[in-house]
């Protein structure tokens, strides 16, 4: 028994990839940047000023070079994105941090103390740089700073910056400076701008990473009603139309070049106009996203523990919950903003991380589902045991329980007198103290010579212990 | 050979625990270093790590079991006196209840932690309980109830005890997962909640 779907038939596939293959040729894509427009060109498709028009023998040609996996390469060696991976990765891009109930606006100190919580964590697969956005360190030097603290702190693969041209070039430099390696040594993130639309920017950031042979994700978020059609199936047409134009990008650039399918598509909240990202419908685009690239053999990017909550509250359980659980129920294979975010992306909270964390290893063990096992082995301890016995002291018991149930320690399951007698700690509490636990266990790497010299050039002159 | 035995303990290795118990006698090692400086100081371990939630009751079932096993091959062995009890502790799951499981995690953690422990299983009647105490002397009487509608019985046996004049001779131990606190206090009686600070209650109670 395994919990593991494609959410979509075939027909209801179908029907989006015509409505896509008509998007594409009929409305077209905006393409701010020349060089691109002229790439189309050469390829033979129509362009009118900066909108480029991709018919369907162009749009099979180029997703006929998309590798249907690919590794990202870490200091201990790689991990791999598609088939049937499920990458765990961080939050993109918070400005302000939550320490139990305060919020405020973040620094350097909570960047390098949550890159040691990923560094620790046994769900996080990868680390960013963009996590959140240390205001106290200088715009000049924050993007090398924050790739080299996440280099001194942990060894996982890493994302790099597509911000600016400056930054993708110096986070590429730095890593493969670093590990001694070329390819594949960091991720970009190339984000649409819904709908239908790559700024000059972002043109830029896919031209270095497709030059410098990096691994691209081109991911939509667009407002449903707003920046996308009302409706579900809208919605989904024009971001799959979107994010497939990126790529395509991508394979007229570099033909083979590694990329992932991304969606981040939430709700829209018609009262406010803002973004609501912890919502159902965001489970729905997962399902929708998951199964599209399926459909075209794409590794694919969704979900996260999405939640506009402004604490660690039910809201946040809840929706964290109902945006996680679609991506690892349809083997979404890069799983960002998985730890940690709310307030619609604007809130990094220590203790949501570490909840969502034990979230995660919940779902991760629901999606699992169970072996039956008909063994030898279960029918003898049923015949020891025998009717009106208990199996509490059965070898059988204490060798398969931990293997066969997951115990969510942050959570509250003592007997109520138990629990008062504890303190009465909240859920709140608990994760607190993991974050203090956790960072106080926190050891540092050991880096050649060469590494800590790298090292030295981007952090010198900054506190960091 | 006194720390693999100690570590077979905290393993709950009872594929091997009694081997090492036959070798280490056969090392000239006395039954009551084996008791003391192997099992028993697993056992505390264990104790203290069923409290901090790092290990589960099967768990430390097991490792009870290896307790066992080890102690059935020493117990013939010993001399008068090479062990001294903490305490002696009657305990029974009061009249019209049928649970023992949390009775029985209790007394094996009391065992562990040198304490003698009669048991007089489920289902225990006021008068069984009032002999026991006459036969045995006991400092504790230890009372476990699952249900709401029979801890009462628990009230019932402190009257029946204190109207026999036993009362002021021993301690009251209650527990069982309807019972709070207050309710212990009430019947005049001390709670603990689960099976190691069952342990901890004791030793204090017999310290004071």
């Amino acid at each position: 028994m395994k919990v593991k779907s494609n959410f979509l038939d075939i027909n209801e596939i179908e029907k989006i990839h015509s409505m896509t293959l008509k998007i594409l040729s009929e409305v077209g894509v905006e393409i701010d940047c020349k060089e691109i427009v002229e790439l189309f060109k050469k390829n033979g498709a129509k362009t009118d000023g900066n909108k480029v028009y991709i018919d369907e023998e162009l749009f099979n040609k180029a997703l006929s070079t998309v590798p249907k996996e690919f590794d990202l390469y870490g200091r201990r060696g790689s991990i791999k994105i598609g088939g049937d991976s499920k990458i765990i990765a961080p939050v993109s891009g918070p400005i302000m941090v939550m320490e139990g109930n305060k919020t405020r606006s973040n620094t350097a100190e909570d960047f390098v103390k949550f890159q040691k919580l990923h560094h620790s964590s046994k769900v996080m697969d990868v680390i960013n740089p963009n996590l959140i956005e240390p205001q106290d360190i200088d715009r000049e030097n924050v993007r090398n700073y924050q790739m080299a603290v996440c280099l001194k702190y942990s060894d996982k693969p890493m994302i790099g910056f597509t911000t600016s041209p400056e930054a993708s070039i110096d986070s590429i430099n730095m890593a493969q400076e670093f590990y001694d390696y070329k390819d594949n040594v960091v991720l970009g993130i190339i984000s649409v701008i819904s709908p239908l639309k790559y700024d000059d920017a972002m043109m830029e950031a896919t031209q270095i990473y497709a030059e410098k042979n990096q691994p691209l994700m081109f991911a939509c978020c667009s407002l449903p009603g707003a920046t996308s059609p009302t409706t579900i199936s809208g919605t989904v047409a024009v971001n799959n139309a979107e994010v497939l134009a990126g790529i395509i990008i991508s394979q007229l650039l570099r033909p083979g070049l590694p990329v992932l399918y991304g969606n981040t598509t939430g709700s829209c909240d018609l009262r406010y106009v803002s973004p609501a990202i912890g919502t159902v419908e965001t489970g729905l685009f997962i399902y929708a996203a998951a199964a599209m690239a399926k459909y075209y053999g794409i590794p694919c990017r969704t979900g996260g523990a999405l939640s506009d909550a402004k604490g660690v509250d039910w809201q946040a359980g809840i929706e964290s919950t109902v945006t996680m659980l679609p991506s690892l129920m349809s083997t979404s294979n890069f799983i960002l903003q998985a730890c940690g975010v709310m307030d619609s992306f604007n809130i990094m909270s220590y203790e949501k991380f570490i909840l969502d964390e034990q979230n995660i290893e919940m779902l991760l063990r629901m999606t699992k589902g169970f072996d039956v096992l008909d063994t030898e082995e279960e029918f003898d301890v049923i015949k020891k045991v025998g009717p009106g016995g208990q199996y509490l002291q059965e070898m059988h018991t204490a060798m398969n329980f931990r293997k066969e149930h997951y115990t969510a320690k942050l959570f509250n399951k003592a007997g109520y007198e138990m629990w008062a007698n504890s303190g009465s700690p909240s859920v709140l509490e608990n994760a607190s103290k993991e974050v203090k636990k956790r960072l106080e266990g926190h050891k540092n790497i050991e880096n050649t010579e060469v590494q800590e010299k790298i090292l030295k050039r981007y952090l010198d002159g900054y506190k960091i212990n | 050979m006194l720390n693999k035995i100690y570590d077979a303990m905290m393993n709950g290795d009872i594929a091997s625990i009694g081997q090492l118990t036959k070798d280490a006698l056969d090392e000239n090692i006395v039954p009551k270093t084996i008791i003391d400086d192997g099992l028993l100081r697993a056992m505390n371990e264990i104790g203290e790590l069923f409290k901090n939630g790092e290990l589960f009751v099967p768990e430390v079932l097991m490792r009870a079991q290896a307790l066992n096993m080890s102690m059935q091959i020493l117990e013939p062995l010993l001399k008068e006196g090479d062990i001294d009890k903490k305490g002696k502790i009657v305990m029974g799951t009061v009249k019209g209840d049928l649970h023992d499981i949390g009775k029985n995690l209790v007394i094996l953690m009391l065992e562990g932690a040198g304490y003698e422990v009669i048991d007089l299983g489920v289902d225990v009647s006021e008068q069984k309980i009032i002999d026991a105490v006459k036969e045995h002397n006991p400092d504790f009487i230890a009372m476990s109830a699952m249900l709401t509608t029979t801890m009462v019985n628990m009230e019932k046996c402190i009257e029946a005890i204190k109207g026999e004049g036993l009362y002021d001779n021993l301690k009251v131990l209650v527990g069982g997962a309807p019972v709070t606190n207050t309710f212990a206090e009430k019947i005049g009686a001390y709670y603990s909640s689960d099976a190691s600070s069952a342990v901890e209650l004791a030793n204090q109670l017999i310290a004071s």
